[in-house]
C-alpha cells in the first residue's frame, strides 16, 4: 500500500537529472563537471552507493533511503532483519558528504545500540571497495566515553551519545537526529531531551546572507521567489521495531500518518514534511539478505498467529492485553526517566532488598539462564520494583558464586528466595571459598508458607528468621498448585500496579553520576566472561529491565491433558536453540520475588496471637 | 572441367534426337527411365563411385557385376561419364598445405620438438608417422625454418646451447605450456592473457637473466631455473624490475637447493659405504652432511621469505593502484568526457528501473506487508 497523502501539494516536482545529464554535450570543464557530477550523484543515491562504498542496495532499501533524505521527520517501523540499522548506517555514510556542515546524532535505548550502528557506518567506510567513501572520511573516528564522533572535510559530523536525561546534552545540537529503537525510548526522553538538539538551524549565517541577497534579486526583478534556494532543514528519524497500541511509539505512528492524510491542515512551503513506512519481513524479496529459517522456525506451530511474531517480524502493532500479564500496565509500572527508584549497581541506604535467583547449572550457551533478580521494598505500599538483574547462560559456578556475593554486599538483602529443586545451589556456595573469605554463610528457612496452616507457619517462619546470622534463605517450592497461585498473584500484583520496574540509570544524570562515582568493589564479568566496566554494567542493567517485560509479555497459559496450567514461553520460541534465544528466567525470579514479598510483609505485619493453653483446676 | 550431364534424356518432345538415340542404343537395356534418371541425378550430385552410382539408381546392394550394375556402368559410358570403379587406383591424398596458425604452432615449438612430435601435436593424431602427408608438411615447414630455431637434442650433461628466450606471443605460450599444466591456449587467447605474454617476452629478454641461463653449465638446471620462473612470472605482466630481480634470485636459489639435494645424496652414499666397509664415518663426512643439511635450511628459509616479501609488495602496490584508479579526481576526470559520462548514466538508469519496478510492485502490495504514506511514486525516483 501506497499512500502519498496530502502534503505532496508542498513538495516541489522533480525533475529526472539522468534526462538532464544526458544532455550535457562534449567534454565538461572542470567546473561544471564538479557540478553536474554531484547532482547526478546526489539524485541516484543506490548507484552512488555502490560507486563509493561497493555495496549493492536492494531498491526497497533504496526507496526508505531516499524517503530519509526527502522528509524532516520519518518512521520507520519495520521487522527483524530487515535491515534498519543497516539503513541508518548508510544514511550516516551518505548524508554528511551532500549536506556539508551537517551533524547527525545517533541515539538508540542504551550507548551499546548507537556505538553499534556507529561501527555498522565505520565498516562500510573501511569497507575493502570503499576506496572513495575513505576519501570522504579521510580521519579515524574519535572515542571517549561518552561520545563517538567522526568529522569530514566538509564541516560534516556524524555523532552517537548514550541517552541522558538531558543535564550532561544540554547544548548539544544536530541537523539530523536518528533515533534507533525507537519503541525503548520513552516519550519523555524524545520529546524534552532528544528534539531539542534540533532546535537550532545548522547553516543559519549562511542562510540568512542568502536570503538578503536573493531578497535583493527578486525586488530587481532578477529571480521570482520560485527561485530561492532551499536548505536542508533539520531532520528527526525515527526506526523502530512495531509496539504495543499503547506505547508512545504507536502514538507517534498514528500522528505522523495523521500529518500526512489529513486534507484540512493548511500546510505552507516551510512546514515539515513526514514519512512514515511499515514493512514486514514479507515484503522482502524472498532471495534478499533475510534469512527465512529463522523466521520460518518462529512461523511453526501456529507461531505467525501470536502478538510476539506480529511484533517482531510482521512490523505490526498490536492490542497490549491479549499476552498473560497485562502489558499496557507494565508499561505504567515503569518508573518513568528521570524519576527514582532507577535501576542500581548498589542498594541505597536503609531500603531493604529481596533477592531470588533461578539456577541453571548448564554449560550450553543456549541453555537457561542462571538468574537472579534484586528487588526493592516498599514496605508501605507493599510494593516491589525490580532494580538489578543477572542472567547468564553456560557460565561456571563461580562466576555465579562471586555474583552472589557481589549482590550480598552492595544490597541490603532481607530474603533470598530460590527454587526449592535447587538449594544445593546455597548449600555448595556457604561450602565454596568465595562465601568463606567474605565471611558469609547463608542459613535456610524452613517454614512451609504453602500449607494450609499459613499463620502457625508464620510463626514458625518469625522465630527461625534471622537477618544477622543470614538465616533469610526460602526455597520456593514450584507445583502445579503453587505455580498457578504465584501467577495469580503476581498477576494481580501487576494490575494493582504492587510490582514496579526502575526506571533507566543511564538516562538519569544524577544517579548516573552517583553510580559512576560509587563503582562497585567487584569485578563484573559479561556474558562471555570478559571483565566489564561500571559504565557497561549500567547499559546492561538498563537493558534488563526491558527483558524481563519482554519475558512477560511472552508469558501465556496453557492447560495440560491432566488440566494442569502451564504458564509457559510459546512453543515456536521455547523450540529455538540459538544462543540469543527467548528465555523466561527473569520472570521466574520477579514471579518468586513478588510470592517472598508477601511473605516478608505478612511476617512483618501480621500479628501472630500466641496461644497459651494452660490447665485450669477445678472441684469435682 | 565440368562434367555435369546437362542434357534430358527422358524428355516427351520426341523431336530430340539425342534421346530417341539414346533410347535405340540400349535395346537389350534393362535399365528403366527412372532409374536412369537417378543414375544422372547421382552423378550430377558429385558422386564418382561408380558402386554408389548404381546403389542409388538400382538399389542397394547391386554392383558392378550384377546386371543391373553393367547396365548403368554401359549407359553412363554413351554419356561419356566415367565413374571410378573400385579396380582404378585413387590417390590418397593431395600435397597438405598448412594454414597460418599451424606455422605459427610450428615456429613456436620448433625449438622444443622434432616435426613429428609436432605433427603429432599440432593434429592432435597420434598414428601419424613420418611418411603422413600432414608430417611431411609439417617436415617441409621446419626445414625451411632458421636453423637456430629448430630443435637440438640436448644431452643432459653435456653444456646447454645459448639461451634464447621467446619472440613471439606463440613461442611464448609454448613455454609457459611447457611449464605449467593446463596453461593456455594460443587460440583462445584473451586480451589480458596477450598483455601477459607481452611481458613474459620482455621479463625473459632481461639481460641480466639470459646472462645467468648463459652460465648454467647442466641443462637441466637451466630448465629447473626457466620453468620456476615462468611459474612465477607468466601471469604478473606489473612486476617491476626490482620484483623481477628478487624473482631471479628466489629462482636460482631453487636450483642451489636442488643441487645441494645432489650433493646430499652423495654424500650420504659416502657415509653408507664408509659404514659398510670400515664400519665408521669420518668427521669430515658428517661435518659436510650437517652443512649441507643447514645449508639447506637456510636456503629453503631464505625462498620462503623472499616470496613473502615478493606478494606482500605486489598486493599492496596493486591495491594501492585500484585506489588510484577509484578516485573522487579519477571519477571527476571521466565525467568529464562525453562517452563515460553516457556510461555512467547509463548504469544508473538501469538501476532507475529497478526502483521503478519495486515503487510498482510495493503499491500493489498487501497492507500487511508494507504500508508507506508521505512519499510520491515518482517523487521517489526522481528525488
Amino acid at each position: 500500500m501506497w499512500d502519498e497523502g496530502a502534503q505532496q501539494k508542498i513538495i516541489p516536482v522533480y525533475q529526472d537529472y539522468n534526462v538532464i545529464a544526458k544532455g550535457l554535450k562534449g567534454d565538461l570543464d572542470d567546473k561544471n563537471a564538479k557540478i553536474t557530477l554531484i547532482q547526478f550523484l546526489r539524485r541516484n543515491l543506490g548507484f552512488t552507493f555502490e560507486l563509493i562504498s561497493g555495496m549493492r542496495l536492494l531498491p526497497q532499501q533504496e526507496i526508505v533511503l531516499k524517503s530519509l533524505f526527502a522528509r524532516d521527520t520519518a518512521l520507520i517501523v519495520a521487522g527483524r532483519g530487515f535491515g534498519k540499522s543497516t539503513i541508518i548506517a548508510m544514511f550516516c555514510c551518505l548524508y554528511p558528504i551532500f549536506y556539508p556542515n551537517s551533524k547527525i546524532c545517533l541515539i538508540s535505548a542504551n550507548f551499546r545500540g548507537a556505538r553499534r550502528i556507529f561501527e555498522a557506518a565505520e565498516k562500510m567506510v573501511k569497507g575493502p571497495f570503499a576506496y572513495m567513501l575513505q576519501e570522504c572520511f579521510p580521519t579515524e573516528p574519535r572515542r571517549l566515553n561518552d561520545i563517538i564522533s567522526w568529522k569530514l572535510e566538509n564541516g560534516s559530523e556524524v555523532f552517537a551519545l548514550p541517552l541522558s536525561n538531558g543535564e550532561g546534552l544540554r547544548g548539544t545540537r544536530a541537523s539530523a537526529v536518528f533515533v534507533d529503537e525507537g519503541l525503548l525510548i520513552s516519550q519523555e526522553i524524545q520529546e524534552n531531551v532528544i528534539r531539542p538538539f534540533l532546535t537550532a538551524k545548522q547553516n543559519f549565517l549562511e542562510e540568512a546572507q542568502m536570503k538578503e541577497r536573493e531578497d535583493e534579486l527578486i525586488k530587481a526583478g532578477l529571480i521570482t521567489e520560485t527561485d530561492r534556494i532551499s536548505f536542508p532543514r533539520n531532520k528527526y528519524l525515527v526506526c523502530s521495531s512495531a509496539s504495543y497500541d499503547f506505547d508512545y511509539l504507536y502514538k507517534t505512528f498514528q500522528s505522523n500518518i495523521k500529518m500526512i492524510t489529513d486534507d484540512k491542515i493548511v500546510r505552507t512551503k516551510d512546514d515539515s514534511t513526514y514519512v512514515v513506512i511499515r514493512s514486514s519481513y514479507e515484503s522482502l524479496p524472498k532471495d534478499s539478505f533475510i534469512d527465512m529459517t529463522q523466521i520460518n522456525a518462529a512461523k511453526a506451530d501456529g507461531g505467525e498467529e501470536t502478538d510476539y511474531f506480529k511484533r517482531e517480524y510482521q512490523a505490526r502493532f498490536t492490542v497490549g492485553g491479549s499476552s498473560y500479564f497485562n502489558m499496557k500496565k507494565v508499561a505504567d509500572c515503569t518508573v518513568r526517566a528521570g524519576e527514582f527508584p532507577t535501576t542500581m549497581l548498589r542498594g541505597r541506604k536503609n531500603h531493604q532488598y529481596i533477592l531470588t535467583i533461578d539456577p541453571s547449572y548448564s554449560s550450553s550457551k543456549n541453555s537457561d539462564f542462571f538468574a537472579m533478580g534484586v528487588y526493592e521494598l516498599v514496605p508501605d505500599s507493599r510494593r516491589i520494583i525490580l532494580v538489578h538483574s543477572y542472567g547468564r547462560a553456560g557460565m561456571t559456578l563461580n562466576d555465579h558464586y562471586k555474583y552472589l556475593v557481589y549482590l550480598l554486599t552492595h544490597f541490603n538483602i532481607v530474603w533470598l528466595g530460590i527454587d526449592a529443586s535447587g538449594t544445593e545451589f546455597i548449600d555448595s556456595f556457604n561450602e565454596s571459598v568465595i562465601a568463606a573469605d567474605k565471611g558469609i554463610k547463608l542459613g535456610t528457612l524452613t517454614a512451609d508458607l504453602k500449607s494450609d496452616e499459613y499463620i502457625k507457619e508464620l510463626r514458625i517462619l518469625k522465630n527461625e528468621y534471622n537477618q544477622t546470622t543470614r538465616n533469610i534463605v526460602y526455597p520456593q517450592p514450584f507445583s502445579g498448585d503453587t505455580i498457578r497461585r504465584m501467577n495469580e498473584y503476581l498477576q494481580a500484583g501487576i494490575n494493582a500496579e504492587k510490582v514496579w520496574f526502575a526506571s533507566l540509570l543511564q538516562v538519569n544524570e544524577n544517579a548516573f553520576n552517583n553510580a559512576m562515582r560509587h563503582r562497585p568493589d567487584a569485578q563484573i564479568t559479561n556474558k562471555h566472561g570478559k571483565p566489564i566496566d561500571t559504565e557497561e554494567q549500567i547499559y546492561e542493567q538498563d537493558s534488563w529491565i526491558h527483558e524481563t517485560q519482554k519475558q512477560l509479555s511472552l508469558i501465556e497459559v496453557k492447560s495440560t491433558a491432566l488440566g494442569t496450567m502451564q504458564f509457559d514461553l510459546p512453543s515456536h520460541i521455547k523450540n529455538s536453540t540459538k544462543d540469543d534465544r527467548a528465555r523466561r528466567d527473569n520472570y521466574t525470579c520477579m514471579l518468586m520475588a513478588y510470592t517472598a514479598s508477601k511473605y516478608y510483609f505478612d511476617m512483618l505485619f501480621t500479628e501472630v496471637e500466641e496461644i497459651q493453653s494452660t490447665f485450669e483446676p477445678f472441684a469435682i | 572441367m565440368n562434367n555435369d550431364f546437362d542434357g534430358d534424356p527422358f524428355a516427351d518432345d520426341s523431336s530430340d534426337v539425342e534421346t530417341t538415340s539414346l533410347v535405340s542404343l540400349a535395346d537389350d537395356d534393362i535399365l528403366t527411365n527412372e532409374e536412369k534418371k537417378k543414375a544422372i541425378e547421382s552423378w550430377n550430385s558429385g558422386e564418382k563411385s561408380l558402386k554408389k552410382i548404381i546403389e542409388a539408381s538400382v538399389g542397394v546392394g547391386m554392383d558392378g557385376r550384377s546386371k543391373k550394375g553393367i547396365a548403368v556402368k554401359k549407359y553412363l559410358a554413351t554419356l561419356k561419364v566415367k565413374p571410378v570403379a573400385s579396380q582404378d587406383y585413387q590417390k590418397k591424398t593431395d600435397a597438405f598445405v598448412l594454414t597460418e596458425a599451424n606455422k605459427e604452432y610450428i615456429r613456436a615449438h620448433s625449438s622444443t620438438s622434432k616435426p613429428l612430435e609436432l605433427a603429432r601435436e599440432l593434429f592432435n593424431n597420434q598414428n601419424l608417422t613420418n611418411l603422413s602427408t600432414e608430417s611431411r608438411a609439417v617436415t617441409d615447414f621446419y626445414n625451411s625454418l632458421d636453423p637456430t630455431l629448430r630443435f637440438v637434442k640436448n644431452n643432459d650433461e653435456g653444456a646447454p646451447q645459448e639461451y634464447r628466450p621467446p619472440k613471439t606471443h606463440a613461442q611464448a605460450v609454448a613455454r609457459v605450456n611447457r611449464y605449467v599444466l593446463e596453461g593456455l591456449d594460443f587460440n583462445k587467447m584473451s586480451q589480458k592473457e596477450e598483455h601477459m605474454m607481452t611481458a613474459l617476452i620482455r621479463h625473459l629478454h632481461v639481460h641480466r637473466l639470459v646472462y645467468m641461463m648463459n652460465e648454467f653449465n647442466s641443462s637441466r638446471d637451466r630448465e629447473l631455473f626457466e620453468s620456476s620462473l615462468i611459474r612465477y612470472i607468466f601471469d604478473k605482466p606489473d612486476l617491476t624490475e626490482e620484483e623481477l630481480d628478487s624473482y631471479m634470485n628466489l629462482c636460482a636459489d631453487i636450483v642451489n637447493h636442488t643441487s645441494m639435494q645432489r650433493d646430499l645424496e652423495v654424500l650420504k652414499e659416502t657415509r653408507d659405504n664408509a659404514i659398510a666397509t670400515d664400519g665408521k664415518v669420518s668427521m669430515a663426512i658428517v661435518e659436510a652432511i650437517n652443512n649441507c643439511y643447514s645449508a639447506m635450511d637456510s636456503n629453503l628459509k631464505r625462498q620462503q621469505k623472499s616470496l613473502e616479501t615478493l606478494q606482500g609488495k605486489r598486493s599492496e602496490r596493486l591495491k594501492n593502484k585500484i585506489r588510484e584508479n577509484a578516485s573522487i579526481v579519477q571519477l571527476v576526470e571521466l565525467w568529464k568526457n562525453e562517452t563515460r559520462r553516457l556510461q555512467f548514466i547509463q548504469l544508473a538508469e538501469v538501476r532507475k528501473e529497478k526502483l521503478r519496478d519495486e515503487v510498482k510492485n510495493l503499491d500493489s502490495m498487501d497492507e500487511l506487508r508494507f504500508q508507506l504514506w508521505g512519499m510520491g511514486r515518482d517523487e521517489v525516483i526522481d528525488y
